[in-house]
């Protein structure tokens, strides 16, 4: 059966039945002027669901591939139904057949997931089961993950259970097993006790193909003003693959998730085979208005070598109804670049009325490289009007001597790109880019995509039913 | 294959307007205790709201909703607002300790660190906002927030309690 005939019997159905339908379609197209090259990209979710029964359905459109995502773009079909999934509810038990996600614990031993903005989809294809009590939750899951290309080799088993012998106190056990492969199964066990004022969470993990446990532990104060965060990890050959060297697993990377583009620069990657290290942090709450942040964290390998260093501080400051802005600055050490840099940023939004707003942003870096010792900065200014809820328009321009100072030849020092946003139509989104934009990596839980400099023109809309 | 895209929204167009469920909404709190939305529709009307720690639009979308809350109290209508958070579980430490700094926020915390309730009801950019009536049938939905945002929640709100009458 063909995918639109799948969906016109979905809708006939669903309307014969009362249930509900949600649609979602998300569209981006861009124009690469440098290479030449238009790409078109979508993803359209469908889901009915009515009372006990749930059915859903993901159609991707990739045309053609993204080759700096793709590199083998022959893989990877243009035109595919890559998520469906039927799912079923009684009581305290849910069973979904299809496609599926799936977390146990905090992830070191199974993180399925789904992020467009990294295009990273692991999801499985097979059953889940889970029942959810008071006092004990159960996980079991058999299923074959995709890869980026969509293809799926090895099958998964297994089952997660979480008891909650005592108030506070949570104890968790996970397994899980492939076939036809030498990295062929692990085993974790994992503790958290919740107080009023503190908790703290425990989780270890023993994989089958090395004789080395790693884990992760988190300890959490919170006081009226003041609140505290120490997080420790040691991952030791903990990457659980399948034959296509897609993980199953996506343990904490214990480095800050920045928001502020200038900070994503120099990101950690986490290597969940050889990395072990720690993040402290702390909130400051003084009044109301105001919020301090400080942030440490370090990152080695087993042989000692330190990997990426940060000191973060930021203080968040509202001003009046009108005026907010945040101060933040940053000294970071990446040994991916051996780099060391300094990063002020200033950013605050003005409410000019009810509806509309101005935001500014001027963000700096300086990079020292220890290998040659030179030394370049970055600068990054940001403009954006916007008109709720209907438009805003942004411009965003980029600079950096780092290719002049080196006596490189290249064609650019600054990017610049103006965006224009609508909505209309109860939460339906058109936006639309033309310029330069700098290269810069995305990145989220220590997962990082690179993101070649653009040049062109790029519109995405999200139309939601 | 092609015809199938292009048939795709035209199919949809019946079925404009129709609700995202998130009546079968069953989440955590803070505590560990289960919030099921079903057994707490008693307020006039619901927002609920995804967000997540390390979104700067979602916590400045905050006070607008309590904005919103007040205004509407003042008028002797209960709106209820639920703050769903979609923080990995690591970042839990991070969603109390919001929770702990922002107590001027009469919201109800929950959490949804697997992200599965999120991506049942088809929420893929935070922060996502949802308006439900009394009965928790979704009356209005909008995705981002910028200043101003607020009043578009207030008129979907008047509007709604002006049929009522």
């Amino acid at each position: 059966m063909k995918i639109w005939q799948l969906v016109v019997l979905l809708l006939i159905l669903s309307s014969l039945t009362l249930g509900q339908v949600t649609f979602k379609n998300q569209t981006v197209y861009t124009n690469w002027q440098e290479y030449n090259r238009t790409i078109l990209e979508d993803w359209a979710d469908l889901t009915y669901q009515r009372d006990w029964f749930k059915a859903g359905l993901r159609y991707e459109i990739n045309h053609p591939p993204d080759p700096f995502i793709f590199p083998q773009d022959s893989l990877l079909k243009n035109y595919e139904l890559t998520f469906r999934y039927l799912q079923f509810r009684y009581k305290k038990m849910n069973l979904t057949v299809g496609n599926y996600y799936e977390m146990f614990g905090r992830g070191l031993t199974l993180r399925t997931y789904e992020d467009r903005n990294l295009r990273v989809d692991t999801n499985l294809e097979g059953f889940k089961f889970n029942y959810s009590g008071r006092r004990i939750k159960f996980k079991a899951i058999g299923g074959r993950m995709r890869d980026k290309y969509n293809r799926r080799k090895n099958w998964l088993w297994g089952g997660d259970v979480e008891v909650k012998p005592f108030r506070n106190t949570h104890i968790g056990v996970s397994y899980l097993t492939q076939n036809k492969s030498n990295l062929k199964s692990l085993w974790a066990a994992r503790f958290n006790y919740t107080r009023d004022l503190w908790d703290f969470y425990v989780e270890t993990v023993r994989p089958s193909w090395y004789s080395a446990f790693s884990y992760y532990a988190a300890l959490n104060l919170y006081f009226d003003k003041v609140a505290a965060t120490l997080e420790v990890k040691d991952y030791n050959h903990l990457s659980f693959q399948n034959n296509y060297q897609t993980e199953y697993n996506a343990a904490p990377s214990l480095t800050r998730e920045h928001e502020f583009s200038m900070l994503n620069r120099h990101p950690h990657a986490l290597n969940q085979n050889d990395e072990r290290g720690y993040q402290f942090e702390v909130t400051y709450t003084p009044s109301d208005p105001i919020q301090i942040v400080l942030n440490h964290s370090q990152t080695f390998t087993h042989a000692g070598e330190r990997f990426f260093e940060e000191f973060y501080g930021e203080l968040t400051h509202t001003v009046n109804e009108r005026l907010e802005y945040h101060l933040a600055g940053a000294w970071t050490f990446d040994f991916t670049t051996n780099t060391d840099n300094i990063t002020p940023i200033l950013d605050g939004t003005y409410n000019v009325t009810e509806r509309d707003q101005i935001h500014l942003s001027a963000q700096h870096q300086h990079t020292k490289n220890r290998t040659d010792l030179s030394e370049y900065d970055n600068e990054l200014g940001l403009i954006e009007i916007s008109h709720s809820p209907f438009v805003s328009f942004a411009v965003v321009g980029e600079y950096t001597n780092k290719y002049q100072l080196r006596n490189v030849q290249m064609k650019r020092h600054t990017w610049l790109y103006g965006m224009v946003s609508f909505t209309f139509w109860n939460n339906q989104q058109l936006s639309l880019l033309y310029g330069s934009r700098r290269e810069g990596f995305i990145c989220v839980g220590g997962i990082c995509r690179y993101e070649p400099e653009f040049q062109g023109f790029e519109l995405k809309m999200n139309v939601r039913f | 294959m092609k015809k199938g895209i292009i048939l795709l929204p035209l199919l949809l167009l019946p079925f404009l307007g129709m609700a995202q469920n998130l009546k079968n909404m069953e989440l955590d709190n803070l505590k560990g205790d289960t919030f099921v939305l079903k057994d707490h529709l008693n307020a006039d009307a619901t927002i609920v709201s995804f967000w997540a720690t390390w979104c700067l639009p979602c916590q400045k979308e905050h006070p607008a909703l309590q904005q919103v809350k007040d205004f509407f109290k003042d008028k002797g209508k209960n709106v209820q607002i639920i703050a769903i958070s979609t923080d990995s579980p690591r970042s839990l430490a991070k969603v109390k300790k919001y929770v702990r700094s922002h107590r001027k926020y009469h919201f109800t915390f929950l959490l949804d660190p697997d992200r599965e309730f999120s991506q049942q009801v088809l929420v893929t950019e935070i922060p996502h906002t949802f308006v439900l009536d009394k009965n928790g049938k979704t009356i209005y939905t909008h995705t981002g927030y910028r200043k101003g945002d607020e009043q578009e929640l207030i008129k979907v709100l008047q509007d709604y309690f002006g049929k009522q009458k």
